[in-house]
């Protein structure tokens, strides 16, 4: 009876071990994401300045883009997964903005043609690239973490022990959603 | 005769858009200018067997009573072959030296001849043997398995589809003990500039069950990364030191290109590492690599070139299907 009580308890805690683990994972992803976004937001500055020499009629776009990245980057509580989510779901909104920025460029030859254009457009492609590592890792532990949660006996353990599921970092917003004009493309 | 019947290479490739004529332009008439050669180095090896036999023969019959050979092969008996077999033996060896050298020096001068020309005519460098061949860092990835001697033929280097590029054929050997050396590694190893900037390691195995995983996956830096796509995890599994880095080089569609590879390759029968911005990519193989053909088939021969461009357009493969000259670097 008494052996088969400790072996309860070790079971116990090598499962909550073993979530407290996963979870130290996801925020460390969580982490590998904000350096990326931090990147990301270091370079809208330098875009807008060098688009808006050129794009007048887009302040607008310009203007929007701005908010979103000041909204994204506003301090957060990296226990809650709330706030977390607000996090993420602001952080994902900035993407199709600054997208739009590049594809509007396209619009204007002369922007198109400049150099400072051209390497945005490649610090911004390399950026993403990156961003995307970030998430995917960052997808696979918060799996992992949440399988740990969901499945029983875990979701007592995590009841017990204060640990709660993690968001998923999604890229489809509502703005990713919406159909692309492929005349801003052709020309 | 049509050209198409002259040479069998595949013509849909576009990197062999103009074989043919450089083919009959060049490497034909001076294979051809080679015949006379060859058939001067047939004669003097039949001749010297000739007289070398003879000469055995004659030594054997003269030696005859000292080779004791109803006593020493008895197994009781502690009698040693003597010195009449030890002095038949070093007379058979020099003969067959004598007689097969020509050929030999042939074969030799005919394979770099034929490598030099075939690489010449795809833009590549050519060395037969390499001093500076960059072994250690496939080792240091532990792309091939720790050894005591190694010995590097053949290595090509050049620019394919602006992808800088070298390769080499490698055989290593491990002493087991007592100075008996045994072949623990033979392939092709090769070496790739990559579009994306890293700054880790990231090392992408065959997967060979649990186990045999385990074993060969702790020798390796940093940790192990499962990735999403199903069908490039039935096939490999990935160790790296920064997981973000190793899903920044494994892309979704970079993993569906080695997958591909893969399939091309029959099963997956290499392995691949991201090291010092650059990729290294280990195919073992089971077949001497690059060696135009055997010193007795006829140096005309166009099997000798064909089955040289059918191993250089393996590199063509993997550029290709990986699709490392693209700077979207997806």
């Amino acid at each position: 009876m008494v052996g088969a009580s400790i072996s309860l308890l070790v079971v116990i805690y090598a499962w909550y071990a073993g979530m407290v683990r996963k979870r130290n994972k996801a925020q460390q992803a969580l982490s590998g994401i904000d350096i990326q976004l931090r990147k990301r937001f270091d370079l809208i500055p330098n875009v807008l300045k060098i688009a808006g020499r050129f794009m007048e009629h887009e302040r607008e776009l310009m203007k929007t883009v701005a908010e979103l990245r000041s909204k994204a980057m506003q301090v957060y509580d990296k226990q809650d997964p709330e706030s977390v989510e607000q996090h993420l779901a602001a952080a994902a909104a900035v993407q199709p903005a600054l997208t739009n920025i590049f594809a509007a460029a396209e619009s204007y030859p002369e922007l198109r043609s400049s150099e400072n254009m051209l390497a945005a457009q490649h610090t911004y492609t390399e950026v993403e690239g990156h961003l995307s590592a970030a998430r995917r890792t960052y997808n696979a532990n918060v799996e992992r973490l949440n399988s740990s949660i969901q499945i029983f006996p875990g979701s007592l353990i995590a009841a017990l022990a204060g640990i709660r599921v993690m968001p998923f970092y999604e890229e489809s917003t509502e703005a990713v959603r919406q159909p692309v004009s492929a005349d801003q493309y052709l020309g | 005769m049509s050209i198409e019947a002259r040479l069998e290479i595949e013509r849909g490739r576009p990197e062999l858009a103009g074989f043919d004529e450089y083919y009959s332009t060049r490497i034909a008439p001076a294979m051809a200018a080679r015949e006379g050669e060859q058939r001067k180095a047939r004669a003097w090896a039949v001749w010297t067997c000739s007289i070398g036999l003879v000469a055995t023969g004659i030594l054997v019959w003269s030696l005859r009573s000292h080779y004791h050979f109803g006593e020493w092969l008895k197994s009781d008996s502690d009698e040693g072959p003597g010195g009449a077999v030890f002095v038949t033996i070093v007379f058979v060896a020099i003969w067959l030296a004598v007689a097969f050298w020509r050929l030999c020096a042939l074969r030799s001068s005919v394979k770099v001849f034929l490598l030099k020309e075939v690489s010449g005519f795809f833009g590549f460098e050519y060395d037969e043997h390499p001093r500076n061949h960059g072994l250690d860092e496939f080792s240091g990835a532990r792309l091939v398995p720790s050894y005591n001697e190694a010995t590097v033929d053949d290595h090509f280097s050049g620019r394919h589809a602006e992808v800088d590029f070298e390769f080499f054929e490698c055989f290593l050997k491990k002493d087991q003990g007592d100075n008996d050396f045994k072949e623990v590694y033979h392939g092709l190893l090769f070496r790739f500039s990559f579009p994306k900037a890293f700054s880790g390691q990231t090392v992408v195995l065959r997967d060979q069950g649990r186990m045999r995983n385990f074993l060969k996956g702790w020798k390796h830096d940093g940790e192990r990364i499962e990735l999403e796509d199903p069908r490039f995890e039935k096939h490999f599994e990935v160790w790296g030191t920064d997981p973000i880095e190793a899903r920044y080089l494994l892309t979704p569609t970079f993993m569906e290109r080695v997958v591909e590879l893969a399939g091309a390759f029959g099963s997956s029968k290499f392995e691949l590492c991201f090291r010092n911005n650059r990729l290294l990519l280990s195919v073992p193989v089971t077949k001497d690599q690059f060696e135009a053909g055997g010193m007795f088939a006829d140096v005309r021969s166009k099997k000798r070139v064909e089955v040289l461009v059918k191993e250089i357009t393996r590199l063509f493969d993997i550029v290709n299907t990986l699709k490392l000259n693209l700077k979207t670097a997806v």
